[in-house]
């Protein structure tokens, strides 16, 4: 009977402490929240500091894995897109991911202009084959283009694998006549496989110059030809010992569908930061 | 069969459909056929008779345009694309709706045995030519478009293979090439030869080229009708 009222009592001690803990740890609470106003703000984006850390550290990463940083300025929205978007940066991160993926700069697609291609045979560099590959087209010469633009895309270099798609076409259409659904699900496919590996500008070459074939093409054709053509990637990756190329999402796809939408829209003028690589 | 579809194809019918003048417009732009006709590989034809008609047969076709269609003929047609996609299989066996898509995969198998679409050479220098990676990958490619596409001429595809494999070869082996290049010759030789070889063709390239060809004209074929039932107004 003694036991049971003493156990009785430490319960009711035990719960009461609690309580009054709890008070009292509540009347600090409202005493922090007093001195810090915007800690409301940061209940509803409680990872907000973090997520900025993190984007510094990644940007850090993206400068220190670049040869040069690149250079920030401002151009109208219209001016992106009178050349090829495809080779605008966002933010240093992009231009980063741009270098990652062998994407030419400017210079050396002025350099194509004027080089044989030929002098390039056997280089293994998919800045170099992105570059022959140009040439090549620029000569009318589709084939080797084709063969060029591909086989740089086996080293991850997807503007190349896209180009390499266009070079396809302009051979078919030497070849076998203009573009039907047969080769509509082709190059669709090969246009996926960039798309797939992580370049959503993909979408620029949809809306313009391949728009009369992403139209033609069979969603089950595209399908059933983007496995292949990723399997057959990945094998040619291996016989050459390189890591078979992975998906790695190009940054910014949400500022770049507002950029696609401004430039149809008639707001084209107004300004966008840009990271232009050295 | 939708009330509409029933609706245009009672009144089409009754109008006899002006008929020629308005197929051969829906389809002389897309029959293959020349003038000396669909020889090797025609585009198949559907049966001329329309479901639970039996018998029948001669003229018309999808991609016929010869301007001596009768209005039964033509009644038949719509009729394939009123029951379209229920009913769309020809007499050839090629589903007009599903037609057999176009495969590029690269130089695939002859007869079952995998070809290899990177360089092959002797003992000792096999495991460097292996590393240029698939260096006939592209070729192999255009090859297997070239057969798939419709009234194509074989021994030219088959030509255009050799000299697009030593092509890419060079491109990519570079400064290797004096090295490598007499097996680059010997493979791309060996493999349009084999192709072309009369004593092996009709059992290896031939039959994979007929099979490709009746794909190409199935396609063709589906191309035709789905354009003609559209440009009826009973598009799918």
């Amino acid at each position: 009977m003694k036991l049971t009222w003493k156990l009785g009592l430490a319960v009711s001690i035990l719960i009461c402490g609690g309580g009054l803990l709890l008070l009292a740890s509540n009347a600090t609470d409202h005493g922090a929240e007093e001195d810090m106003p915007g800690r409301g703000i940061q209940a509803l984006n409680p990872f907000g500091n973090v997520l900025a850390e993190m984007k510094n550290d990644r940007e850090r990463e993206a400068l220190d894995a670049m040869q040069k940083p690149p250079t920030k300025r401002e151009i109208a929205v219209h001016e992106a897109f009178a050349g090829d978007p495809r080779l605008i940066a966002l933010s240093i991160e992009e231009a980063a991911w741009l270098d990652r993926h062998h994407y030419p700069k400017a210079a050396d697609l002025t350099e194509a202009e004027s080089i044989d291609p030929r002098h390039l045979a056997g280089t293994r560099d998919p800045r170099l084959m992105a570059i022959a590959g140009t040439a090549f087209m620029k000569h009318g010469m589709n084939f080797r283009a084709m063969s060029s633009h591909l086989g740089a895309g086996t080293h991850g270099a997807l503007y190349s694998y896209q180009q390499g798609a266009i070079a396809e076409r302009a051979l078919y259409e030497e070849r076998f006549g203009p573009t039907d659904a047969d080769t509509a699900g082709v190059l669709r496919a090969r246009l996926e496989v960039a798309f797939v590996l992580g370049d959503h500008t993909t979408q620029y070459l949809l809306d313009t110059s391949m728009a009369d074939v992403d139209a033609m093409a069979s969603p089950r054709h595209v399908q059933s030809q983007a496995r292949e053509f990723l399997r057959s990637i990945a094998e040619d990756a291996r016989l050459q010992g390189l890591p078979p190329p992975t998906v790695d999402p190009r940054p910014n796809a949400a500022q770049w569908k507002d950029l696609y939408r401004l430039s149809r829209s008639g707001a084209a003028g107004d300004l966008v930061t840009v990271y232009e690589r050295e | 069969m939708k009330s509409s579809h029933a609706l245009k194809l009672v009144m089409a019918s009754i109008l006899g459909m002006g008929a020629s003048a308005v197929i051969d417009g829906a389809m002389a732009g897309t029959s293959s056929c020349t003038e000396s006709g669909c020889t090797v590989y025609p585009i198949l034809f559907p049966p001329i008779s329309g479901p639970g008609e039996g018998g029948g047969g001669g003229g018309g076709g999808w991609g016929g345009g010869d301007g001596s269609s009768n209005p039964r003929d033509e009644y038949s047609k719509m009729v394939w694309c009123a029951d379209a996609p229920v009913q769309t299989w020809d007499e050839h066996g090629c589903d007009l709706y599903h037609p057999p898509e176009l495969e590029v995969n690269g130089c695939g198998t002859a007869g079952g045995v995998p070809v290899p679409d990177f360089l092959v050479a002797p003992g000792g220098l096999q495991a460097g030519a292996a590393a240029f990676g698939k260096v006939f990958k592209e070729a192999c490619d255009v090859h297997d478009r070239c057969y798939g596409t419709h009234a194509s001429d074989k021994h030219q595809c088959d030509e255009r293979l050799r000299e697009d494999m030593i092509s890419q070869a060079q491109d990519k082996l570079g400064g290797a090439f004096p090295v490598f290049g007499a097996f680059v010759v010997g493979q791309a030789t060996a493999y349009a030869r084999f192709l072309q070889w009369e004593w092996i063709e009709p059992w290896t390239s031939q039959p994979a080229y007929d099979r490709s060809q009746i794909d190409a004209a199935c396609r063709a074929s589906s191309k035709s009708f789905k354009d003609y039932c559209d440009h009826i107004g009973f598009g799918a």
